[in-house]
């Protein structure tokens, strides 16, 4: 008999007994459904990890190597000399080094007001500072001359000076050096956030020139960073430790100072591994499930081999082989598998898309091709496996035994 | 000769005891025959039919298909053989409940290898033959006795089996259907030529063949023409 006569055969063998069909199914379902889930939500998490560390266009994931000199340095000397920078580039999964400047534009400094210190933020700036309420803003010409002048805004002026006029000309003291306030901006709200900072242009409390600040506090830390650009599947962690110990033992400068990496990806590799406990706890259950649904899956056959007993025999005087017969049942177990298996992944995609939409999910789940392929072939190994042993028996029933 | 069994003998394990079941059966049929075999319960029809049937080859003895001996064949030649040259009408008919008429009497094309779509008029062509047309959709369930048989038969017919072996065909129905279904083997016989082995063990029934033997105790005690023909 053709094969697509005897899988329309087993595929009305399960429709006509629905509950007891569904009811086996349901292990496969339940089974599969989790598998998709977990997998739905762990792409969709790989994905946004991959995004959010590699904001470059290029789609590289980078990290950084920084040079923090100790308080006695000789801080003229270069933090990464040519021969560092050599050593760092040998290391395998480096595609790229980039010597830079790790200077920040913003800090975060506490300042004493009224018997109370109070943490401000501070802006050094090369150019403007933004607009002023009263006397005058920063220019860029304060940065190139080096003016010792400072722009705070109009809370911290009240609460140091009284009011916004009076502050003007006044003092204030930054990192022990002396500044003429020379204008007052708006009010700052109190609760500044140091990460917002970083992402932009925000208002601070107290603006400086940057020229200024870095001349009083020697921190010209010219060249102390490096940014890695890793290549393709080259892990930021590993390579960042490889890069430190190298540094560590033959760094030019591993006397005077301390050498620190910034992994962008260390958060997220801790996020990644908690999922990863999840997968494979959730695939272990899910195992188990399809494990159970499986012996379920050649219970139901062996009862129903047995009940077509007489029909097996029918077909067999009518010129069905063994494997005939075989590949019948052997079909419906599959077919009932694959069916609970689509279910099954339906219900997953559904799960999946649930999860994603809670507001505590910082990412959307994704579906890939690969997790529809599992789905089939899991429920159809499933199916196979445990067919084989009720379809086996199916064939191997006498004939005379049963034409009766 | 279409089938020829040559000192056939059978014997068959029931615990500790022996049970011979078919004594030296020495049997030829030839093609366009239509052989009745009758006996009481228990006395070996079954066993004969189903030797000759392709469906039991544990026997001593010879027995020659066409000239050829399939003891040794293998399952799938035998099933082969079967699906090619024997056709099945039992007592209680063995239609497969779930399926359509259709789909029961199409069952000895599709293992031929046909498929649904060509199998379909041939189908239909045989339950004509039957007086069974318009119920091919139905299931077995709202057909009666008789007509079930009459499917059974369209079964046994549609892939033009060399011989059919029909085992006490009428033995579940009623002497009025009894008649109709012997009739359409009668009919069968006469003007198609089908060569009919039919076990029974109502004397009335055997009387619609030409040729009758009686079996006791596994061995063959009669074989005669059939004189004296059932009223038509």
């Amino acid at each position: 008999m053709r094969f697509s006569e005897i899988w329309t055969t087993a595929l009305r063998s399960i429709l006509k007994n629905k509950r007891r069909s569904i009811l086996t199914m349901l292990g496969i379902i339940i089974g599969i459904a989790a598998v998709v889930t977990i997998l739905a939500i762990g792409d969709g998490f790989s994905n946004w990890v991959t995004k959010s560390i590699t904001s470059n266009k290029s789609g590289k994931v980078e990290t950084q190597i920084v040079y923090m000199p100790n308080d006695t340095a000789n801080t003229s000397a270069q933090p990464f000399n040519e021969r560092d920078l050599t050593l760092v580039r040998q290391v395998k999964g480096i595609a790229r080094v980039k010597q830079s400047s790790s200077d920040s534009d913003y800090a975060q400094l506490t300042l004493p007001v009224k018997n109370k210190t109070k943490s401000v933020l501070v802006h050094y700036t090369k150019g403007k500072s933004s607009k002023v309420i009263a006397g005058r803003r920063l220019t860029a010409m304060d940065n190139e001359i080096g003016n010792q002048v400072a722009v705070i805004d109009a809370s911290l002026a009240k609460s140091l000076f009284g009011g916004t006029t009076n502050a003007l000309h006044h003092g204030i003291t930054i990192d022990d050096q002396l500044y003429e306030i020379v204008g007052v901006r708006s009010s700052v709200a109190s609760s500044v956030n140091f990460t917002d900072a970083m992402s932009g242009q925000i208002p601070t409390n107290i603006t400086i020139p940057r020229k200024v600040h870095q001349y009083y506090t020697r921190s010209e830390r010219t060249g102390d960073l490096l940014t890695l650009s890793l290549t393709k599947g080259a892990k930021a962690s590993h390579v960042n430790k490889q890069v430190l110990h190298i540094l560590k033992t033959q760094g030019s400068m591993r006397s005077q100072g301390e050498y620190q990496s910034n992994d962008p990806t260390a958060q997220a590799d801790t996020f990644g591994k908690v999922l990863n406990a999840i997968t494979y706890f959730v695939s272990a259950v899910a195992g188990i499930s399809l494990f159970i649904a499986g012996i379920g899956v050649m219970n139901m056959m062996y009862i129903s081999v047995a009940e077509r007993t007489t029909e097996i025999g029918i077909r067999r005087a009518m010129g069905a082989r063994q494997q005939d017969i075989r590949l019948q049942f052997l079909l419906e177990s599959a077919t009932l598998t694959i069916l609970g298996g689509f279910i099954g992944y339906g219900l997953g995609v559904l799960l999946a898309l649930g999860v994603s939409a809670l507001p505590v999910m910082p990412f959307k789940a994704s579906f890939s091709f690969g997790g529809f392929a599992l789905a089939f072939g899991v429920s159809t190994a499933v199916g196979l496996v445990f067919g084989v042993m009720p379809a086996n028996a199916a064939s191997r029933k006498d004939l005379i035994e049963i034409i009766r | 000769m279409l089938i020829e069994l040559k000192s056939v003998n059978k014997y068959y394990q029931n615990g500790a005891q022996n049970f011979h079941v078919l004594r030296d059966i020495n049997l030829a049929i030839d093609r366009g025959e239509f052989l009745s075999i009758m006996g009481p319960s228990g006395a070996g029809k079954t066993s004969l039919i189903n030797l000759i049937g392709f469906i039991d080859r544990q026997y001593k003895g010879e027995y020659l298909f066409n000239g050829d001996s399939y003891q040794k064949a293998s399952d799938n030649t035998l099933a082969r053989i079967r699906n090619r040259s024997v056709g099945f009408v039992f007592q209680n008919f063995k239609l497969i409940g779930n399926n359509t008429i259709l789909e029961n009497v199409e069952l000895p094309l599709l293992y031929g290898g046909m498929t649904k779509r060509a199998a379909k008029p041939v189908v239909e062509q045989a339950l004509i033959r039957v007086g069974l047309s318009n119920s091919s959709q139905k299931i077995p369930s709202e057909l009666s006795g008789g007509q079930q048989q009459r499917v059974a038969i369209a079964r046994a017919l549609v892939h033009q089996p060399k011989f059919i072996i029909a085992d006490e065909p009428t033995g579940a129905l009623d002497t009025k259907t009894s008649a109709e279904i012997m009739q359409i083997f009668r009919d069968l016989n006469r003007n198609e030529g089908a060569t009919i082995v039919l076990v029974t063990h109502d004397p009335q029934v055997s009387l619609y063949g030409d040729r009758l033997i009686k079996i006791l105790d596994g061995a063959i005690t009669a074989d005669e023409e059939v004189t004296q023909h059932a009223l038509l």
